[in-house]
């Protein structure tokens, strides 16, 4: 680049820069009164419409499980299994085992192994 | 009553008294920052109308976002100059069918560019100008020039790093001056001692 080259740069840019300046001032690129007013008018439509609340916890939860007829089942059905646990009915073993087929039962020592007090790996456990 | 009689006040805190239901702070943010978002939006697009409608669309995500707000979070003033931008962006996409970044290289300027100047041109013709710059040089440069934005808060504005702000504002600000050069003595630009 030559010397005149770059006196020629160097202008243009001062040029644009100068515009630059006039630009920031320039009123023709203002909104105008009434486009204002639309704006305002927007804002102040919006606030007062009715705000809507974000859902409470509860009504979160109730709504993942079917809302109100869902929770009332859950709940009922809560109960009947807690009241089955500590209460069975009288004929519910005999019936689950004729839908097994057997009786069912699991020993936890070894066939032939008699109590005699020592466990533990042949350590004696008892005290004294 | 002052249009703006909350001079002292921030703009998120202004925000956060709107969404309480103040409407004088309704008024004092119209008041700080249609202009800006419209100034924007008139420099990118060209055109008065769609000026209008992108700062009204920007103006009112603004105030359906007031009351979920972070006070601290972010700058309302940047926040709303992305939307703007975006809102530009999507103008000019539909306007021509193309994506942004199959926008070419500036072009060369018109004759219709450099022969439409004088006191009242040069605005007009600086807006020409702008107009054969991509867009997203365009943005940058009326960003950082016009609005005298820093590039950290372009970059923000952009989502784009520093260093992409400071290229595309050296690369928009040389293609202009050359897009504008032929034009300079009709702008009365041709002093040196300017």
């Amino acid at each position: 680049m030559t010397a005149s080259d770059k006196d020629t740069v160097d202008r243009d840019m001062n040029a644009l820069d100068a515009l630059f300046v006039e630009a920031v001032n320039d009123a023709s690129t203002q909104p105008s009164e009434s486009f204002m007013a639309r704006v305002v008018t927007d804002a102040l439509a919006r606030q007062s419409m009715p705000k809507i609340a974000p859902p409470s916890l509860w009504v979160q939860i109730t709504a993942m499980v079917g809302g109100w007829q869902g929770m009332g089942g859950l709940v009922a059905a809560t109960c009947a299994g807690f009241w089955i646990g500590i209460n069975p009915p009288e004929g519910l073993p005999t019936q689950l085992e004729t839908f097994l087929g057997s009786e069912t039962s699991v020993s936890l020592l070894e066939d032939g192994i008699e109590d005699t007090g020592i466990f533990g790996f042949g350590w004696d456990m008892e005290e004294g | 009553m002052p249009l703006d009689e909350y001079t002292d006040l921030a703009d998120d805190a202004l925000l956060a008294l709107y969404s309480q239901g103040d409407t004088a702070a309704a008024r004092a943010l119209t008041t700080r920052l249609t202009p800006r978002v419209f100034g924007h939006a008139v420099r990118v697009l060209g055109d008065w109308a769609e000026a209008e409608d992108v700062a009204q669309d920007a103006m009112m995500r603004l105030w359906k976002v007031a009351p979920d707000w972070c006070m601290g979070e972010a700058k309302v003033s940047t926040w709303l100059y992305r939307v703007t931008v975006n809102l530009c962006t999507d103008r000019l996409r539909r306007k021509r069918g193309v994506g942004m970044d199959e926008v070419d290289e500036p072009l060369d300027p018109s004759p219709s560019v450099t022969d439409q100047l004088q006191t009242r041109e040069r605005m007009d013709a600086l807006q020409a100008g702008l107009q054969t710059l991509p867009e997203r040089q365009r943005q940058a440069v009326i960003l950082r020039h016009i609005e005298g934005l820093g590039n950290p808060e372009i970059a923000k504005i952009l989502e784009i790093s520093t260093e992409a702000v400071e290229s595309l504002t050296a690369r928009g600000k040389r293609a202009l001056a050359q897009a504008l050069a032929p034009a300079c003595k009709k702008l009365g630009y041709e002093d040196d001692s300017i």
